[in-house]
């Protein structure tokens, strides 16, 4: 069974797939053929299967995601700025691929973790690994055209935007959050 | 060189927001066809990638009507 907390943060995990999967199909359908169209296309399509995966775990646990309509990269847009070319859509979602994973991972350090959860995640971060090779290598490529300073100083905003975002989250969350990741503080 | 004139630029930006060209007026504020952050980012993205253009922060800064964002990507591509 889950707790609530969990149920909360299994949930909060699943709208932010699904968000990141409806982001990244309308960007695969605006890109012109070629690498970065094909890669964003198993990008948005992985994404959506990872809603699915945190669907099936919360329902295997006994309960049902809770419909929430905030997710965590919603609030980079404020914070860092509306991405207006690819150049910086590849970099505040290399960012946010890198919070996401970190986060998976500390996550999967719980312990006595359900066994449910930990196969979800294990199977995400194959997934989630990918995207941030994909990601970092396409904005690498990128440098070519934009400078190596501009993408530098893109990435710079959006990491600290990131920053800003998750200082906010864990505030905001600390009762739940908090508690299914104390074992961090022992 | 290329030349396009606004009205391609337009029925893009129709097909793209599924709106009809009659509301693309140029007078158009782009933040009352266009209420939603990400819809404006695929459209951004979709007018560079279709038009083989490149825009940056500060050229979007500014920009409040329609027209003057068909003005600036019409700019681009004869560049």
């Amino acid at each position: 069974m889950l707790s609530k907390n969990e149920r909360w943060l299994l949930s909060f995990y699943r709208t932010s797939e699904i968000n990141g999967a409806l982001f990244f199909g309308r960007l695969a359908r605006a890109l012109r053929p070629g690498p970065i169209q094909a890669d964003m296309t198993r990008h948005f399509a992985d994404e959506s299967q990872h809603a699915r995966y945190w669907t099936d775990c919360i329902t295997t646990l006994g309960s049902e995601p809770l419909k929430l309509r905030d997710a965590y990269q919603d609030q980079y847009l404020e914070a860092g700025g509306m991405p207006v070319n690819l150049m910086e859509i590849l970099a505040v979602t290399l960012v946010f691929e890198r919070r996401v994973v970190g986060q998976y991972v500390t996550h999967s350090k719980v312990p006595d973790l359900k066994q449910p959860i930990r196969d979800t995640l294990d199977k995400i971060m194959d997934d989630e690994r990918w995207h941030v090779s994909w990601v970092g290598g396409a904005l690498k490529e990128l440098e070519k055209t934009w400078g190596e300073d501009e993408v530098a100083r893109t990435l710079k905003r959006y990491t600290d935007a990131d920053q800003e975002v998750y200082r906010k989250t864990l505030a905001e969350h600390e009762h739940i959050i908090g508690e299914l990741m104390s074992f961090r503080a022992k | 060189m290329s030349t396009i004139d606004s009205n391609q630029i337009k029925a893009r930006i129709s097909s793209t927001l599924q709106l009809p060209i009659s509301k693309l007026q140029d007078d158009a504020l782009i933040s009352d066809l266009v209420t939603e952050s990400f819809a404006v980012i695929e459209m951004v993205i979709d007018l560079q990638e279709e038009f083989g253009i490149r825009l940056g922060q500060e050229d979007l800064k500014e920009l409040t009507t329609l027209g003057s964002l068909t003005t600036l990507i019409a700019e681009r591509i004869a560049a």
